[in-house]
């Protein structure tokens, strides 16, 4: 039987997530559900409600605060409101509790939830560590470790109760970015925990295969680290292979061209929101959470497949797996750095040469670890092309370690001016030299690596 | 942050007025009264301080402390003592930012008294410049006992000499 819904004249929806309690006077004012004398009466509220957290603050030690103060403690009262109107079933309840509640009243619940809601995050944030998956991906790692443990400690549930005071560098697959404080860091853990539980059904090699298939280089990157698993193993129960693990190649993708390509947006969102259904049974994840953050992936991917249908690219949407290939691996031993004093003296020497082949010849003599040399390029010693005079006299193992030190952005702004001409000048010398030696320079550089 | 316009409004001047007012009873002992022009001039300067300042003020405020706690000084009288007060309510709020709001109001108020009667000598100039800046410093270096200004109090000695 379908049930009737009660029309609510202030949407829900229509409301902002960060100020909520403001948001939602000014739509009940537009709205006229509020007179002029109650919107009156509300600011009066709220500026005795200032008053006395202000009070509080200063625990009676001061009569003023700075502005930013003030404001801060303002917004983190009128936020606790808005974490209680937000926990009421409609909004025509939250109308009539703005309209019949002192603000203090309502302040004090909104604070106690908060609370409530701390506690519940700290258990997630035990649960997420506990539960957590095994890889190399290092935003992954910071943030569960230290990021998210760091907003209990700085969080200021009474006076800041709207900040969000941590470094979260982990991308969630779908990030409710308009939310702050608890109300965030609750939210990005719930979907954390379930993220964590949809990846620990498969090996922590599976995973890694399909990160190092999506990118070489996954260890460093801001990715999320389920979107990948999930869009995946959803190809695999497309194709009815799911049982082994996310893992797809050319072949199941051309297939999947194939059963795809003819189907409308409409259907090809039906075909994928069966196949997660199917899924989500299959790995016991039938929770109604988790269930809603599917369907609104599905209707992501969903988007996504279509474009990469049409272009007939789908390795961009489903990644070919890729296990770890063992490299042949050169161990290189820095030499000793020299004394600064001593480092200061030779600097000075070189400057003062005349001709660059001495300039060459004392480098050669005193300079004995890459790191010295490295600062010998950075401290003025060289200019124009005494730099390509030097690298035509250093071996390839030297020049495969510098080119080691190159940045991968070649515009990367931060680099000091000292730092760019050297490299600008690598650059230049091995653009010049003969394609052998540079293809072996660099392939001497994938193998070194320093201890 | 429209409602804090409330706070200054022309209603709680008054009453800011009538309570530096009456402080008079009090101050009369000492050869001390403010005029109710004086009062107002007083409310302007403090309004001025916490607007540079960039600060915010709720209750009565902090002028009928400073009044009690300055109506006793040797370096105070009839002549001198509107103006002086003006001058002590700006370096208050100033110092209140200086001190990273680490020095509560009474305490701010009974150091600057006294510095006032003692290093001072009744010069709210020599307060500002020379001993609240060095406790204001030694509060921003995180030195605990942040009262002990004579290496600074030696240093600036010694550059007047230089003078």
């Amino acid at each position: 039987m379908n049930s009737i819904e009660k029309q609510q004249p202030i949407k829900r929806e229509s409301l902002s997530e960060e100020h909520y309690f403001q948001s939602f006077i000014q739509e009940a004012h537009r709205l006229k559900l509020l007179s002029e004398a109650q919107l009156e009466d509300i600011q009066m509220q709220s500026v005795k409600l200032l008053v006395r957290q202000t009070q509080r603050y200063n625990s009676g030690d001061s009569s003023s605060v700075r502005v930013e103060v003030a404001q801060s403690i303002f917004q983190s009262a009128l936020y606790s409101i808005g974490v209680y109107l937000k926990s009421l079933p409609d909004t025509d309840m939250g109308l009539s509790e703005i309209i019949n509640t002192p603000l203090e009243e309502l302040h004090k619940k909104g604070r106690k939830l908060i609370e409530k809601k701390i506690n519940i995050a700290r258990h997630l944030l035990h649960l997420v560590q506990q539960e957590r998956i095994e890889t190399e991906n290092i935003a992954y790692r910071d943030t569960i470790d230290k990021g998210l443990s760091e907003f209990f400690s700085a969080y200021d549930a009474d006076f800041s109760a709207h900040d969000t005071a941590c470094s979260i560098d982990y991308p969630l697959n779908i990030d409710k970015m308009e939310m702050v404080g608890i109300e965030y860091i609750l939210d990005y853990l719930q979907k954390l925990y379930w993220e964590n539980k949809f990846c620990k059904k498969f090996s922590s090699n599976d995973i890694a295969c399909v990160m190092r298939g999506y990118d070489e280089k996954y260890t460093d990157l801001l990715v999320n680290i389920f979107r990948i698993v999930f869009t995946n193993t959803l190809g695999c129960t497309l194709l009815g292979k799911s049982a082994e693990g996310p893992k797809i190649d050319c072949m199941d993708r051309e297939k999947l061209q194939h059963k795809l390509q003819y189907l409308s947006q409409d259907q090809l969102y039906e075909v994928l929101e069966a196949a997660s259904i199917k899924l989500c049974k299959q790995f016991d994840l039938t929770n109604d959470f988790f269930q809603n953050y599917i369907s609104q992936t599905i209707r992501d991917i969903c988007e996504r497949l279509n474009n990469a249908l049409e272009n007939g690219r789908l390795e961009s949407i489903f990644v070919s797996s890729k296990e770890k290939t063992i490299k042949p691996v050169i161990h290189f031993m820095d030499g000793d750095k020299m004394e600064d004093e001593l480092f200061r003296k030779l600097a000075n020497e070189i400057r003062e040469c005349r001709f660059v082949t001495d300039k060459i010849s004392i480098i050669h003599r005193d300079i004995h670890s890459i790191s010295d040399l490295v600062d010998i390029l950075e401290a003025d010693c060289l200019f124009g092309n005494e730099f390509a005079e030097l690298f035509q006299v250093l071996g390839d193992n030297e020049l495969a370690m510098l080119f080691n030190l190159l940045p991968i952005n070649k515009t990367d702004s931060n680099l000091e001016e000292s730092e760019k001409e050297w490299q600008l000048k690598l650059d230049d010398y091995l653009e010049g030299i003969e394609s052998n030696r540079k293809n072996n320079i660099i392939e001497l550089a994938d193998k070194i690596e320093m201890i | 942050m429209d409602c804090f316009l409330l706070i200054t409004s022309d209603v709680q001047n008054k009453l800011a007025v009538s309570e530096i007012l009456k402080c008079n009873e009090y101050t009369v002992r000492f050869g001390l009264v403010l005029s109710q022009v004086e009062a107002q001039e007083l409310i302007e300067t403090r309004n001025e301080a916490l607007n540079r300042n960039g600060r915010i003020e709720f209750g009565g405020g902090i002028i009928d402390k400073i009044i009690k706690e300055f109506c006793d000084s040797p370096f105070l009288y009839q002549a001198n003592y509107a103006e002086t007060l003006n001058d002590l309510v700006e370096t208050f709020y100033y110092f209140k930012n200086e001190s990273q709001d680490r020095l509560s109001d009474d305490e701010l108020i009974s150091l600057m008294k006294k510095y006032f009667d003692s290093n001072c000598g009744g010069s709210v100039e020599l307060l500002q410049n020379r001993e609240l800046e060095a406790i204001a410093k030694n509060i921003r270096y995180g030195i605990s006992d942040y009262e002990d200004i004579s290496d600074q109090a030696d240093y600036f000695d010694e550059e007047e000499e230089d003078l």
